[in-house]
């Protein structure tokens, strides 16, 4: 689906059409899920970010109304979302607050659809890297852990993990160094089955 | 902002040390502020970067599951529905009537008795009803309490309780759908369709009970499956105990049971899109893809029906298919809303 048909899907859902309503579902929650990680790290907070914002959007159909396209507002969504859930942790690390500062200002979300070539890439250069550091890098990337649980989950020293997670993030940028920018383009809605 | 500094910092020796990228790492990992690091290059900070958010997206864009979430979704959007039979008991008359029901042991799977102070409270378990449109974009999957699965095909209803607390795990089903049902022996898994019970233990299996089919089908995967007629005046000895890889059918014009030693031919296809046709004759070819893509046949000339057809399709759009079969008989082919057209080319 292109961007341009966004408000003529929409306007189904105004008329309560659900199929309409899981069409954007099925194209948007991968997407917007990997935005929300983007600035949680954290995946079943993310999921459960997202699934807010399309309960709100089924239920405030009839009152949104869409200035710029369903995309952008489905994504804004998801920041401001994320932005009040790191407010209300009260913790918010450095680089989350970097995150929100180079998120003012998106409008090409491309990257977050992502192509599934890449996608498979990424996940091979992950599974090449040597056993322990990808054990490291997993619990620290996909689980979110800390320096300090990850070193006593493993039973390592703190010095150990850095090391590690700095080869691991080295290694990968070697390995996908052929995609230019890392930046994945917008192949419309997942195939649907 | 300091933090977009390093976005601008132009190189002009690489000379950024193993320290710096390490405490340029923990802070991607959120363990230190981005005040501890100096002097760095800004490509080695962008590539570090870039390594980490990527990896983030590929992992949180491939470990979403969309399926659970669309169902927990709907299950937030239908407020949750009161089977109309409990509905219907609120009375306060009929609530003795209830009573007897339960000592009858034939109400055990919908209500829960509970005792507050004198009153007898019938506090009913809550049933969850779900029912699917005539044109999906996609099949439903429901997670029952139990783990268990339900695939929905189109125009499919199913009703299930929101916990399951009886003896037995039983859901009712009008329509069509696969079952992967979680091993439990003591507590049996019912499916109910309006004409057909379906019992098992633990399985997986496709039910197809579409109101206005003549027969309800079904078909395992794996596990042993029992399959009885219901209804009014139905002695219930009568069933049938299907083994895994059995196709078994309940003729509903009387109630005979049937069964053969293979799974039917594109049982499953509403959910893979695979198709296997093997001179399969067009009019079972055309029934099938309604099944699974939810449109409506029209055949124009009878003896169409009886052309057989020989072909595998796998994930493939239907426009592509109707197009193929349309090519390979040099038939004609017109599309009204979601009536596909077949007839004889005129010359």
């Amino acid at each position: 689906m292109l961007i341009g048909d966004d408000w003529k899907i929409f306007e189904a859902v105004k008329r309560d059409d659900k199929g309409a309503y899981e069409k954007i579902f099925r194209g948007y929650y991968r997407p917007m899920t990997a935005y929300a990680f983007r600035f949680l790290g954290n995946l079943p907070d993310s999921e459960s970010i997202v699934q807010d914002v399309f309960l709100r959007l089924w239920q405030k159909r009839r009152e949104i109304v869409i200035s710029t396209s369903l995309q952008n507002y489905l994504f804004r969504s998801v920041k401001n979302q994320c932005i009040n859930h790191i407010e209300h942790e009260k913790i918010r690390s450095g680089y989350q607050a970097m995150v929100i500062m180079n998120e003012t200002d998106r409008s090409d979300y491309s990257e977050f659809f992502l192509e599934f070539g890449l996608m498979k890439k990424i996940e091979a250069a992950i599974a090449a890297l040597p056993p322990k550091r990808q054990e490291i890098f997993r619990l620290a990337r996909e689980e979110g852990l800390k320096y300090r649980e990850i070193a006593d989950r493993l039973e390592l020293s703190v010095k150990t993990v850095e090391t590690q997670m700095t080869l691991a993030l080295k290694q990968l940028r070697e390995a996908l160094k052929e995609f230019k920018n890392l930046v994945i383009f917008f192949i419309g809605f997942v195939k649907g089955k | 902002m300091i933090v977009f500094s390093y976005m601008n910092k132009i190189d002009f020796n690489n000379t950024t040390g193993p320290e710096q990228k390490e405490k340029w790492t923990a802070f991607l990992n959120g363990e230190t502020d981005i005040s501890d690091i100096q002097d760095m290059d800004a490509k080695d900070k962008s590539d570090l970067t870039s390594a980490w958010e990527a990896t983030g997206t590929a992992f949180s864009y491939s470990a979403a599951d969309p399926d659970k979430a669309w169902s927990t979704l709907l299950q937030k959007i239908h407020k949750p529905e009161i089977n109309p039979a409990i509905r219907f008991l609120n009375s306060r008359v009929l609530q003795v009537a209830a009573m007897i029901v339960i000592a009858m042991g034939i109400g055990f799977s919908v209500y829960r008795v509970i005792w507050i102070s004198d009153k007898k409270i019938i506090q009913p378990v809550k049933m969850l009803v779900t029912q699917t449109e005539a044109h999906p974009l996609n099949f439903t999957i429901i997670t029952l309490t139990d783990g268990s699965t339900v695939k929905m095909n189109a125009s499919t209803r199913i009703e299930y309780p929101e916990k399951f607390t009886a003896n037995v795990r039983k859901i009712k089903l009008s329509g069509e759908a696969f079952f992967e049902v979680t091993r439990d022996t003591l507590h049996p898994f019912i499916v109910e369709t309006a004409k057909a019970s379906v019992e098992v233990l633990g399985t997986s299996f496709n039910v197809s009970a579409y109101p206005m089919a003549t027969l309800v089908e079904v078909n395992v995967r794996s596990g042993k499956v029992k399959l009885t007629p219901i209804g009014e005046g139905k002695s219930s000895h009568k069933s049938a105990v299907l083994p895994a890889g059995q196709h078994g059918w309940l003729r509903l014009a009387d109630d005979n049971l049937g069964h053969e030693n293979r799974l039917a031919p594109n049982y499953s296809s509403w959910i893979t899109k695979e198709i296997i046709f093997q001179r399969t004759p067009l009019s079972e070819a055309f029934s099938i893809l309604e099944n699974t893509y939810h449109v409506k046949f029209i055949i124009k000339n009878p003896e169409i029906g009886k052309i057989p057809y020989t072909a595998n399709f796998a994930d493939l759009n239907l426009d592509y298919i109707i197009e193929v079969i349309a090519r390979t008989h040099k038939l004609s082919v017109t599309r009204d809303g979601d009536k596909i057209i077949f007839a004889r080319k005129v010359y």
